[in-house]
Order: structure tokens, then C-alpha cells, then sequence
């Protein structure tokens, strides 16, 4: 079982709003992996778009991610790469 | 016509009312209406023996297996036309199977032994709880989404059949709170005769959508669909935003007979269209339009307009998903300048202040949704010099573009003379810092005051004295002046625009405007209106602006007028006594003069 975990800073001025929660959850859910999202005191499971929007992150927030299974290192990058684009998904 | 006495008959249910809207998509209709209301459905909770929690899960779960294929037959369809709709129905259709939704209300059916329905409101409940505590209103809002998806889940146990909203063969008007864009997806034009919606703007899913298959719309109408009842009869007007709800026989006649005339007027009015704007003595006004896209540049060449009276700027604000940089609004506004040459393009600066897409382009510091009364809040001019940096973005590209043609710009809602300064003075101080950044400018652009609260209208010779030309904008100051919300349905029957009051607060703009020698223009829905007109271009108004397609009326009117005559007409309108006998006068005045006119409502 491997682990993958990153930092990201959001930079999309909506936050981590439906699409990007969307697009997170169907990488997590393909994948098969088990993915947190650390932000604040709180933490949300990314298969879930309610959990992870729940979390109302927005614009300029920090978050942690934390992936363990089957390609974590992909499926991270994966992840990283929605998170840090400026632009929806 | 008539004018209606004052209405109170709202109170009585399947009594004729007319209650006005905002009008989004041209067009007059009569037809039946089908309501469809979205909410969420409560169910009641119902103890199940241990034995039957299974069934129930499997109930659970066949209902969602049933709304994940109805998501998937939609996405199916529309997979060629919708990129956006499509991005929106995966998300749905991911939610159906979310954690929080699917595994929370199994959970809730094995521990606590109730139906489905019960279980799955709790979830609800717990994601609204959550999404309660998101201070950020944009992603508060998603929950209507949760929303949508549970509702069809809810609907599916329930045993309801999907939304059949054109069973019948017979065209429908469709009356909604608002539309998931599955629901839109849904439609089936061909049956839809118009559109009726509670919320929604002139950018709402509902009024594009309307605007674009060319289906008479009108939105803002507040409690509609508790109002009325699906198989009610209803006039909608989709230009002047008026509803008339359980007409009588005589009014479903009148307005078949002017949907009718308003496609024979429109062959008429075809050779008018490229005339001069003036009445046959020699009086010249300007008649202008007002747009809020660049898009409908083509629409105003068509009509024979002769300027932009009021370029309402907002959709460049809320079109991007970040606030607008300086170069795209430049490029907008040269635009329009290019595309009007010589003719002049009024911009009026941001008008937001309340809504909810404020959110996205400011920087978050003020807390709109929070305003008791957002209509005497940060909103206009007010909110222009708050979010200043937001200003001076649009004021920098705005004094860019003026380079390439006769740029007006409007400021609005402007109450006092300090406030105009100020706003005068940050416009010099970009001016000098675009000198200083050896960018092309016109630091003589025109400026002007759009005369909207009846403080600006009572200091018009002061405001006057600071600006180029003033433009008055009637639907705000009979807001203002009448202190009436018109999609308020227990108060709408008092927004009246003939309420002599009004009346007399633009011809005291109009006067303090030609005392200090410079322009005005009416640029609310008056301007518009055939009665009107006729009053306003007797008290001297130099410029009427409206919507695109009403210029040919006013223009074949205003060449078979005696200017003179319009005068005398003005000056006795201005000795009525209440709304009822202004309107009577001016019909009876109409009739006289133009005898062989037919009029468009």
C-alpha cells in the first residue's frame, strides 16, 4: 500500500466549489484509493463531494492531502493538479 | 384602454389581478399554466419492524439506482449540445451515491428501524446543518444542489412519475420558483407557450434560455407559484412585464387581438425604422437603446437606433468566474463605441450591490446577504466607491475606450453632490495616471448622473452644474419616490409610473438640466411607453432610451406629432391629480391625435 501526501494553496477565486469537488471525487472513486482533505481542524473524505464541500474552503485557504493505496503517487499528483488550478476542471 | 382602479381584489383568490414583473423575453401569450414548484418533500416518520429494515434499504437503493438512470438517459441526450449542463448532471448523479447522502440514510433505516423517506429528510438534515455553518454565500449555495438530487430521490420513493410537465397536448405557460438545469433539460419547447419565474434576473437559466428559443418570459415575481394553481389562465406580457392572473373573457380577447397587432404593427412600423426621430414641424429628439451585452448590437441596428442610451455593465462582472481585468471591459467598451460610430454610447458604471454574484468579484469584505434593506444599502455608486479598486478598474478601461468614439458615462444612483465629487475626483486621478503611463485615453470624456433617487431629481440644477448630461431612470426613481417594491404582490398595484409625483420630479430633472444648458435623457421603462412619450416629449426630454425593439413604435408616433401639441399636452398631464386621471387623459389625448394608430401594451 503506498502514500502520497501534498500541500496545496487554492487558487481558484471560487474556492473548492462544486466542479472541483466533483472532479476530486470521481479521481478518488476511479482510483481506488482512500484520500483525505485536510483544512483547518477538519478533515473530509474526497470520494465525497458533500464532505469535501462541507469543508468550505475558499480562495487563498491551505490544504493537506493525504492518499493511501494503489498508485497514491499518481492519484496525488492527479489531485494536486485540480487543486492548484486557477481554472475550473 | 382603460386605467385600472386601484387593485386590492389580490386578496381574493381566482380574482383578476395584474401584477407586474420584470419583463425578460418579448411577446404577449395567454394560456393555461402548469406550476411546478420545487421543494424539498418532508416525509413523516414511519417505525418499520426489524425484519422489513432490509426491504426498506433495498427500496432506498432501487430509488436511487432509478434516479442515477433518469441522470444518465439525461446525459445520454443532451451529451452533444451541453457542455456545461453536462459537468452539472455528473455532479448530480455523483451525489446520489455520496456518503453523506446514500451511506448516512441506509445507516439511519438499520438503526433506527423507520422508512426511507424519514432517513433520508435526517441526511438532509445533517448536510444543511453543515453547509449552514459556510459563511462563503457561493458555496453555501451549492446545498440547492443537494437539494435537487434528494428531491428526485424523494420522488422516486414516493412513487411519482418524473416531472411530466407537457403531458398535455395543449401549449403551457410554465410558472416555476426556479429550475433545476435538469428541469430545463427536461422541456419540451414546442409545448411551452412562455415562461413565469419567481426569481431569476435578466442572466437567470430561465430568461436566457427563454430569450434564446424566443419564448415570451418574465421573472421577479415573487410567491407566483403559491399564487397560482396549474390550469389557471394567465396573460403574460414579455415585454412589459406585466401578468394578469384569471383574466376575464374580455381581457383574453384584448390580448390575443394585441398579440395579433403587435405582428401587423411590426410590418408597419418596417418603413420607419431608418427616418429621422423628429415630429413633423422640426423637433428632433434622440431615441437610443438600452442593451446589456454586446451581442445585441445587431438588434439595435436593426431597430434604427441612433446610440447607446444606457449600456448597463454588469455582465461583464458576473460573465467570469474571476472579476473582469481591465483589457477585457476596454475591449467590450470600444466595442460598442466601434460599432456605433458616430452615434454616442452611454456606459453606466456597476450597478450590483445585494445580489448574490456580488460575492465573486469583490473582495469578500462586505457582507451583502446580510443587508436588511439592500435597496437603501451598498449597492450602485455607493458600492463603486466601496470596492474602489473594483472602480477603477472599470474607470480606467472606460476612459481607454473613450479614444475610440463618443463615450457618455453614467453614474448611478447618485443621492448628493459630495458623492458625485468624489467619484469625479478618482475619474481625474486615473486620468492623470494613464497620462503618467503614456496609455491613450480621453480625459474630456462626457460624464453624467442617472437620476434614479428623488434627492438627485430635487439638486438636479446642482448635479447639473458638475456633469455633461443627466439620464433619469424611471423604475428606480418610482421605486424611490413611491416607496413601493413592484415585485411585492401585496403593493405592486401601487407602482404606479403615472402617480403625479413622479411626473413632476422629471420635469423638475429636466428643468434644472436645461437651466445649466446640458442634455436629458429618460432611460426607464416610460421611456418606452406610447402615453408616456408623448409627456415626456413635451416636457423637452432631448434623448429617450429603451429596449431595442420599442424605438420604431416611438418613432413613427413622434413623426406624426406636432410639437406644439405635445406641449400643451404636457402642461395640462402635469395638472392631474392622481395616477388614474393622468392615464385617462393621455388615452383620451392618444386617440385624439393619432386617430388611425393602433397602440402595442
Amino acid at each position: 500500500m503506498n502514500n502520497a501526501q501534498a500541500t496545496c494553496t487554492i487558487v481558484n477565486t471560487k474556492g473548492i466549489h462544486g466542479r472541483v469537488a466533483t472532479r476530486i471525487a470521481e479521481i478518488c472513486l476511479s482510483s481506488g484509493v482512500t484520500a483525505t482533505l485536510d483544512f483547518k481542524e477538519e478533515q473530509a473524505d474526497c470520494s465525497s463531494i458533500l464532505d469535501v464541500l462541507s469543508l468550505a474552503v475558499t480562495c487563498g485557504s491551505e490544504v493537506h492531502i493525504t492518499i493511501t493505496g494503489p498508485q497514491a503517487d499518481t492519484v496525488c499528483e492527479a489531485i494536486e493538479a485540480v487543486l492548484n488550478a486557477p481554472d475550473d476542471p | 384602454m382603460k386605467t385600472p382602479a386601484p387593485d386590492h381584489s389580490y386578496l381574493k383568490q381566482d380574482s383578476t389581478r395584474k401584477l407586474q414583473g420584470r419583463g425578460v423575453s418579448p411577446g404577449i401569450v395567454v394560456g393555461k399554466v402548469v406550476v411546478i414548484k420545487r421543494q424539498t418533500c418532508r416525509a413523516g416518520r414511519y417505525h418499520l419492524p426489524q425484519e422489513l429494515a432490509e426491504q426498506e434499504i433495498l427500496r432506498f437503493k432501487e430509488a436511487v439506482a432509478a434516479a442515477e438512470k433518469e441522470l444518465q438517459t439525461l446525459r445520454e441526450q443532451f451529451k452533444n449540445e451541453l457542455a456545461d449542463g453536462l459537468s452539472i448532471i455528473e455532479s448530480h448523479r455523483l451525489m446520489l451515491k455520496d456518503k453523506m447522502l446514500y451511506d448516512q440514510t441506509i445507516a439511519f433505516i438499520t438503526s433506527n428501524n423507520v422508512n426511507a423517506d424519514w432517513a433520508l429528510t435526517q441526511s438532509l438534515t445533517r448536510i444543511k446543518e453543515r453547509f449552514d455553518h459556510i459563511d462563503d454565500p457561493y458555496l453555501k449555495e451549492r446545498y440547492d444542489d443537494i437539494k435537487h438530487v434528494a428531491d428526485r430521490v424523494f420522488r422516486l420513493l414516493a412513487g411519482h412519475e418524473p416531472y411530466q410537465l407537457f403531458n398535455d397536448q395543449e401549449p403551457v405557460i410554465v410558472v416555476t420558483n426556479e429550475l433545476s438545469p435538469e428541469d430545463i433539460l427536461q422541456l419540451h419547447t414546442e409545448n411551452i407557450l412562455g415562461f413565469l419565474s419567481e426569481k431569476g434576473g435578466i442572466t437567470s437559466h430561465t430568461s436566457i434560455i427563454a430569450r434564446s428559443l424566443g419564448i415570451p418570459a418574465v421573472v421577479g415575481l415573487t410567491h407566483v407559484t403559491g399564487a397560482l394553481a396549474t390550469g389557471d389562465t394567465i396573460i403574460l406580457n414579455g415585454l412589459s412585464g406585466q401578468v394578469i392572473f384569471h383574466p376575464t373573457h374580455r381581457q383574453v380577447q384584448s390580448a390575443r387581438q394585441a398579440a395579433q397587432t403587435s405582428e401587423t404593427l411590426d410590418a408597419q412600423l418596417a418603413p420607419y425604422t431608418f427616418l429621422a426621430a423628429e415630429t413633423f414641424d422640426g423637433y428632433s429628439v434622440r431615441l437610443s437603446a438600452n442593451i446589456e451585452m454586446t451581442a445585441e448590437l445587431a438588434t439595435i441596428h436593426r431597430f434604427g437606433s441612433s446610440g447607446i442610451g444606457l449600456f448597463r455593465s454588469e455582465f461583464d462582472f458576473f460573465r467570469h468566474q474571476n472579476r473582469p481585468d481591465e483589457d477585457t471591459l476596454f475591449h467590450t467598451y470600444r466595442q460598442l463605441l466601434e460599432a456605433m460610430a458616430p452615434h454616442p454610447v452611454t456606459v453606466r458604471t456597476l450597478d450590483i450591490g445585494g445580489d448574490k454574484f456580488v460575492t465573486t468579484i469583490t473582495d469578500q469584505t462586505a457582507q451583502f446577504d446580510a443587508e436588511h434593506n439592500p435597496a437603501l444599502g451598498l449597492r450602485s455608486i455607493r458600492f463603486s466607491l466601496y470596492e474602489v479598486e473594483l472602480f477603477k478598474t472599470q474607470l480606467r478601461a472606460l476612459l481607454r475606450a473613450a479614444v475610440h468614439g463618443r463615450l457618455r458615462i453614467l453614474f448611478p444612483l447618485v443621492s448628493s453632490l459630495p458623492e458625485l465629487i468624489e467619484t469625479k475626483t478618482l475619474l481625474s486621478s486615473l486620468s492623470i495616471e494613464l497620462g503618467h503611463q503614456n496609455i491613450p485615453h480621453n480625459p474630456d470624456v462626457e460624464l453624467g448622473v442617472m437620476v434614479e433617487v428623488p434627492s438627485a431629481a430635487m439638486l438636479a440644477d446642482v448635479l447639473a452644474n458638475e456633469v455633461n448630461f443627466m439620464a433619469i431612470g424611471t423604475n428606480d426613481l418610482i421605486q424611490y419616490a413611491l416607496a413601493v417594491d413592484r415585485s411585492n404582490q401585496h403593493v405592486a398595484h401601487m407602482y404606479d409610473p403615472y402617480h403625479p409625483a413622479v411626473l413632476r420630479m422629471i420635469k423638475q430633472t429636466i428643468d434644472g438640466c436645461h437651466g445649466q444648458d446640458i442634455p436629458v435623457s429618460v432611460c426607464g421603462e416610460i421611456a418606452g411607453d406610447m402615453l408616456y412619450a408623448l409627456v415626456l416629449l413635451g416636457l423637452g426630454v432631448d434623448e429617450l432610451s429603451m429596449r431595442p425593439n420599442l424605438i420604431p413604435h416611438i418613432k413613427r408616433i413622434l413623426r406624426f406629432s406636432n410639437y406644439n401639441q405635445l406641449q400643451q399636452l404636457a402642461q395640462e398631464a402635469l395638472r392631474c391629480r392622481d395616477g388614474k386621471q393622468l392615464h385617462e387623459f393621455l388615452d383620451i389625448q392618444f386617440t385624439n391625435l393619432y386617430p388611425h394608430h393602433c397602440r402595442f401594451q
